[in-house]
Order: C-alpha cells, then sequence, then structure tokens
C-alpha cells in the first residue's frame, strides 16, 4: 500500500519528534550541568557560622564605606594652562544611560572651553568602527568612550595615531596604549566593590552568610569580580558560603527567574550578589516575594533609580552605585591633561556603599557619590575662580 | 462524490473519519455515504481527536519535560512552589502572547506591542509620581495603548502598509517617545509603591494577580474567537482575505479592530508589567518582543490545527516556562534554556507540518483510492 499512510504511523511520527525535543533538552543539559559553567563554583552550600567570621573588621569596612565621598579621585592640578577649542567626541554605546554620560561629557567639556558632540552607537562592532570614522571626519582631537576594545577598531588606530587623536576610556579590559590615554573603572580598580559588598553581606548576617554570586559573562569587565568577592568574603568569614551563576545577555529579562529557581534549589543560600544590578533585578524583589523568598537579601554592584527604590523601600540591602558623573569628568580631566602637555594619571573611580540608611533624598535620578565634584574638578583645572 | 466535499469542508468533529468513510464508499457497488454534517461524532472519537497528539502535541510534551525534570531534581521540580512559580514568572509574556493573538488570527502582525507595553507604564508611572491618583493615572496609560491601537491600525488599514514593517515603525517612533519624555531614566516613586504596585503584587494564594489577568484575557479570548461570528470572521480574514471579502466580512474594519484590541491589551499588560517591577522603566517592555510572538507561534500550532488561538498560547508559555524553569532548577549551563526554546519551537512547527500534510493528503489518497478501484472508464 504505497499511497496510504496509517494514521498510527503518523502518529508514532510525530511523538518520535516530540520525544526528540525531550532527548535533546535533557542531554544537553545533563551535559552541560556536569563539567558547564553555571553550575556554581566552589564554596560551601551550608548556611556557614558565625565562629569564623571577623565581623568587627567587616563592620570597620562597612563603616567607612557608607561615608560618602568627599573629594574626587583626581587630587593633582593640573598646573598648566589647558588649551580650549579642542573638539570631543562622545562614542555613545547606545543605552539609554550612555546618552546621559553624553550630556555629563559636554558640561565637562564646555567648562573648559571646548566643544562636544556625541555619535551613538547600538553596540555593534560595525557602528562602533563607524562611530569612530565619524568622529575622525569630524575633525575631532580627542574621544572619550566607554569599553572600547582595541581589537574591535584595529582598522581606524593607524588613522587616530597619524591624525593624534586620543582615546579617554572607561571600564575597559586593554591596557592602555596609544591612542588610548587613560582607563578608569578598570577591573582592577572595580575589585574594591566587591570588598564593599562582602563586608556589608558578612557584618549584616553576622557571619552567617552564603552568598549567591550572580555574573553577566558578556560583560568581560566584571570577569574579576565574583572571585574578587569570593575572596574578601573568606577573609572576612572563612565559614561563609558563596556560589555563583552566570545569566547570558539573552536571558536578562528571566534573570529573576533564574536567580529564584537557583534560591529554591539551594534553600540555604540567603545572599544575592548581582554583578550588575540595573541588568539584574528588574522585578526581582517581586519575584522573591512571590516564591517566598523575601529573607533573602540582595545586594549588588552598578543600579539606576528603579534599583536605589528597591534599596530605599528596604527591598534589596545595598549598592556600590557607578558613579557616571566622577567617571565621566575624570575622562575628560584625561584629555585636559594630555592637551596641556601633563603626565596623566590613572585614577580610580569614587566608590560608595549605599543602603537605606544612607540613600541620597534625591535617588530618583542618577546621583555623583562626590557631591560637589564639578567645583573639584574646576579647581584642578585651575578654573575656580571663573 | 458528497462525502469526500463533505469530508474536506466540515470539522472532523461532526463527520465521518476519512479512512472509514472511504472505506465504505470504496465498496464495489455500494452507494457513497451520506453526509453527516448534523450527527455528532461518537463520544469515543470526540476524545480521540481532543486528545490527538497532532492537536495537543505541546501538553504531551510538556508530560514529558515535567517526567523528566521530576526524575533529575526530585527534590525541587515536582512541587506546588514549581507550579507556582512558572505562572507568577511567565503571567507578563502571557498577557503579551494573548494580546497579539487576535490579530495574528487576523495575519496582521503587531510588532510594536512590546513599545506599547513599555509607554503606558511609563505613562501611569509618570502621572503617578507628579501626584495624581491611581485610577486617573491608570486611565490614561490605559487610553495610550487604545490611541497607539488606533494609530496603529490607520497606519496598516488606512495607508495599506504591510502591518510587519508598520508597526516595527511605529514601535520605534514609540521607543523614541519613551527616551525623548524620560531621557532614558527610569521613572522611580514612592507612589509606585501604594496601591498601584497591588496591580502587579498582591498574591492570593501564593499566585499573583498576573496570573488572574491571564486567566480572565484567555478565556475572553477564547469566548470571542471560538463563540461568536466576529470570532469565525476573523479567522476567516486570516486565512483567505480575498475570499472572506467576497462573502461579505468587512475586513477592514476587523483587522483595524484586532489592532486596536492589541493596542489596549499591550497597553493594560505594560500597566501590569509597571506594577509589577516598581517603576517606569524606560526599555520593559521590549524583551517580551520575541517571548511572545514564539509563543503565540507554536500556541497556533496546538488545539487549532493553525490557527492562532488563546488556549495554545497558554500551553505554549506554560511548557516554554516549564522547561526552562526546569532547566534553572538543574542548575543546567546557560545556553541550555535558549537551545530548549529552539528545538521545542523547531520541533512543534514539525509536528504541526506533519500533521497539515497528513490532513491535506487524505482527500488526495481517498480520491486516489477510489480511482484505483472504480472500473474503467466509470
Amino acid at each position: 500500500m504505497l499511497f496510504l499512510t496509517p494514521a498510527r504511523s503518523r502518529i508514532r511520527r510525530a511523538a518520535g519528534v516530540a520525544a526528540g525535543i525531550l532527548m535533546v533538552g535533557a542531554v544537553a543539559a545533563g551535559c552541560g550541568s556536569s563539567g558547564g559553567s553555571s553550575s556554581g563554583s566552589s564554596g560551601g552550600s551550608s548556611g556557614g557560622s558565625s565562629s569564623g567570621a571577623n565581623l568587627t573588621a567587616a563592620q570597620q569596612v562597612v563603616a567607612q564605606a557608607m561615608q560618602r565621598p568627599a573629594a574626587i579621585t583626581v587630587a593633582q592640578p593640573v598646573g598648566k594652562a589647558i588649551p580650549s577649542g579642542k573638539r570631543v567626541v562622545f562614542i555613545s554605546c547606545g543605552v539609554s544611560v550612555c546618552q546621559q554620560q553624553g550630556q555629563i561629557v559636554a558640561k565637562a567639556a564646555s567648562a573648559l572651553g571646548w566643544t562636544a558632540s556625541t555619535i551613538s552607537t547600538d553596540g555593534t562592532p560595525t557602528s562602533v568602527q563607524a562611530a569612530y570614522q565619524s568622529a575622525i571626519r569630524q575633525g575631532a582631537d580627542g574621544i572619550v568612550t566607554t569599553a572600547a576594545l582595541r581589537a574591535e577598531i584595529a582598522s581606524q588606530i593607524p588613522t587616530l595615531n597619524a591624525k593624534k587623536i586620543v582615546i579617554s576610556d572607561a571600564s575597559s579590559t586593554d591596557p592602555v596604549a596609544a591612542p588610548f590615554i587613560y582607563n578608569t573603572s578598570t577591573a582592577t580598580q572595580n575589585t574594591r566593590i566587591e570588598k564593599y559588598l562582602a563586608a556589608e553581606v558578612v557584618a549584616d548576617s553576622k557571619g552567617k552568610a552564603n552568598t549567591l554570586y550572580v555574573n553577566i559573562p558578556a560583560f568581560a569587565i566584571l570577569k574579576p569580580l565574583g572571585p574578587a568577592y569570593q575572596q574578601y568574603q573568606k577573609q572576612l568569614c572563612s565559614s561563609c558560603g558563596y556560589a555563583s551563576i552566570d545569566v547570558p545577555l539573552t536571558q536578562l529579562a528571566k534573570a529573576p527567574n533564574l536567580i529564584v529557581s537557583y534560591l529554591r534549589s539551594h534553600p540555604s543560600v540567603n545572599y544575592v550578589n548581582l554583578s550588575v544590578a540595573n541588568e539584574l533585578d528588574t522585578g526581582l524583589p517581586a519575584a522573591l516575594a512571590a516564591a517566598g523568598l523575601s529573607k533573602v537579601k540582595v545586594v549588588g554592584q552598578g543600579g539606576g533609580p528603579t534599583d536605589f527604590q528597591y534599596v530605599a523601600n528596604g527591598q534589596e540591602l545595598a549598592l556600590v552605585p557607578y558613579d557616571y558623573y566622577s567617571v565621566d569628568y575624570q575622562m575628560v580631566d584625561a584629555l585636559a591633561r594630555h592637551f596641556a602637555g601633563v603626565p596623566v594619571q590613572q585614577t580610580p573611580p569614587p566608590l560608595w556603599l549605599v543602603t537605606k540608611d544612607n540613600m541620597p533624598s534625591d535617588h530618583a535620578n542618577l546621583f555623583p557619590d562626590v557631591t560637589n565634584y564639578e567645583t573639584q574638578f574646576m579647581k584642578v583645572w585651575g578654573k575656580a575662580s571663573a | 462524490v458528497p462525502t469526500l466535499q463533505t469530508m474536506e469542508t466540515t470539522d472532523a468533529l461532526t463527520t465521518v473519519p476519512a479512512e472509514s468513510a472511504a472505506t465504505n464508499s470504496a465498496q464495489p457497488g455500494a452507494r457513497p455515504t451520506e453526509p453527516t454534517r448534523n450527527q455528532p461524532a461518537p463520544r469515543r472519537v470526540r476524545l480521540r481527536h481532543a486528545f490527538a497528539f497532532n492537536r495537543i502535541g505541546a501538553v504531551y510534551v510538556l508530560l514529558g519535560i515535567v517526567i523528566v525534570f521530576s526524575i533529575w531534581v526530585p527534590d525541587t521540580f515536582p512541587t506546588f512552589s514549581t507550579f507556582k512559580q512558572v505562572l507568577n514568572a511567565n503571567a507578563i509574556t502571557a498577557l503579551a502572547a494573548l494580546a497579539i493573538t487576535i490579530p495574528l488570527a487576523a495575519r496582521v502582525f503587531d510588532l510594536s506591542f512590546a513599545y506599547t507595553m513599555t509607554l503606558t507604564g511609563v505613562i501611569a508611572a509618570h502621572f503617578l509620581s507628579v501626584g495624581m491618583s491611581l485610577l486617573p493615572a491608570v486611565g490614561l496609560g490605559l487610553a495610550a495603548g487604545v490611541v497607539i491601537g488606533i494609530v496603529n491600525a490607520i497606519v496598516v488599514v488606512v495607508m495599506r502598509i504591510d502591518s510587519f514593517i508598520g508597526t516595527l515603525a511605529t514601535g520605534s517612533l514609540i521607543q523614541a517617545l519613551i527616551t525623548m519624555a524620560t531621557s532614558g531614566n527610569a521613572i522611580v516613586s514612592t507612589r509606585l509603591q501604594g496601591g498601584f504596585a497591588k496591580i502587579g503584587q498582591t498574591n492570593v494564594g501564593g499566585f499573583t494577580l498576573p496570573v488572574l489577568y491571564v486567566l480572565i484575557v484567555a478565556v475572553g479570548i477564547w469566548f470571542l474567537l471560538e463563540h461568536t461570528a466576529t470570532g469565525r470572521r476573523l479567522y476567516a480574514t486570516g486565512f483567505n482575505p480575498d475570499a472572506a471579502k467576497l462573502a461579505g466580512v468587512r475586513v477592514d474594519r476587523l483587522r483595524f479592530m484586532s489592532l486596536v484590541v492589541s493596542g489596549s491589551l499591550a497597553g493594560a499588560t505594560g500597566l501590569v508589567l509597571t506594577a509589577t517591577i516598581g517603576s517606569g522603566d524606560p526599555t520593559s517592555g521590549t524583551s517580551y518582543l520575541l517571548p511572545a510572538f514564539a509563543a503565540a507561534f507554536l500556541g497556533a500550532t496546538q488545539l487549532k490545527h493553525g490557527r492562532f488561538n488563546a488556549g495554545g498560547t497558554l500551553i505554549a508559555v506554560l511548557l516554554l516556562g516549564t522547561g526552562t524553569t526546569g532547566l534553572a532548577l538543574a542548575s543546567a549551563p546557560q545556553w541550555s534554556s535558549d537551545m530548549f526554546v529552539g528545538v521545542v519551537l523547531i520541533a512543534s512547527l514539525a509536528v504541526t507540518g506533519i500533521q497539515r500534510r497528513a490532513t491535506v493528503d487524505a482527500p488526495g489518497r481517498v480520491r486516489l483510492l477510489l480511482a484505483r478501484l472504480r472500473p474503467s472508464g466509470g
């Protein structure tokens, strides 16, 4: 019967396809879980005890970290006249906060008598390369950007060097070399964030912390932060537990569900440390509450107004926000020193541990760690009397 | 032959199965079987149809997933907490997918729905943060959804721009409007934590209110599509707009209204999302664009043989949500979730393809059988 296919045969074929789904899923996940990157790192899964904790040291670090920075990290005055009339281009990463950075950079440049413009990208290599080409055509003297990679703009670097166009950068994983003159918020500098968070967690838990670190592997600059947190936590509390999971960029919207799933399968975890709070915690407090996990406390690096509100409401314990204001001024400061012929110092960003107790009242927007940062930068630029 | 015409044009629930009809017709000298349109099918046939793999294949896959994960992670997966987690975590995705089910049934894409979700949330958050009371702020957010639906309808139906491109363009305009109004900043206020937050965060027996909204919206769409003339006309519009127009269906009006409904539902979903996350986030809705379409298209392979329908959409959301939650509970690697979604989508569509070919081929095979059995020259 060549022309007739029995119904049962069709059903068997369909069932075979369905079985394939299950097998592929199970095999794929099974393979990965045996040696994959998301199954957690070392560290105990038990809650730990206060016996191995140095609570006094943790509390001292917390007390220091919660003091709002009073001074910018650039202490050395430029000491020479900064040439005016320079053209600065800010190459934006494309997300909203980068647009705000463009405004901060423009304000800093204006204070130095420079002109500034912003070129937006969508973050793709081709759009970034096009942005550098545009900056070159615009006659830029300096470029300010974030997380630039030498390899990404390799074809533009010869032209940039030939035209003596320099780049002032932040959060890059590459070493500083021409045309780059400055890089702040480096991986090494950022490990201090984890020192603050580890101290906060150990102190708050009274030495009974078992922390889940949530990493976003796509952000290479974050790579050392998880191990740094683990190390600092171990220094302060040898019996405290630590594990980590990775969240790929494609799963960011599902991060709360992934975190809740991990917490349900590891009920001894009582703290969550977010590598990038504003990317990972949107809706997380509600998801924790719905799952009956409200006792789990959340800390993290970065954050925006939504995250600040979570902290102010007591839905999250603590954040170390990224100070866009100081960092952007530092990048402009580096250009100023370069144009003035002064050696450029590689300075870290200011860091501040923010909890419900010291959250600024104006947290509906991004806020600077150093309240009078503009005045202080004007002073080191020799513009204070203006 | 009346039997064959009947088989091709009526629902399987009210006709003799193709193969038995063919067998009857194939008897030498037998009269063709009388049409059986008005005779209810035996219960056994109806049950077999209702539970056929090619009709609810995703349910069987879902059951298989439940079994696999129950064995794999027996401590955490086979619990009521997992059930609650799956529903709570996927309620917004389900609402978003349901919002686009009606226009898809009419063969109209609404790619702007995710941006509409963002906009209505931002509008409500803004007006709440400046002191407006709850109901007017929520009302303004909902009104924005309706207005966007009307704009989409004008672009697609009146201006005759392809819906895929047209709503992509309006979505881009909406995002520009959001960024212009917020400068990319999330809108936060303690006023968002009161009654407004309860819209998305109220917990009833472990289930959040959005789960209830999903049920209400799904029942509404199910009733519209399955039990009203408008639903039939929507499907007719989707399958063959020219034929539907010739049959007297007001195709343009249906498409217009489908986009208005989509904008309204997306707007309401955006309000629920904003209430859940507690801030007017200028990018909150965009992450639902692909998951919602994936659920809607996967849902179309369930229950209704290629028609976008509410029940199928819910099954799809549950299937994808259960799989990803199970993988997370099992601490599966980061790539497993995307792989799972991709494999499920392809496999489900493959199952539908097998089913469709079987359906389409059946009458052809019967004709061939009759031709072979028919006396020469007869």
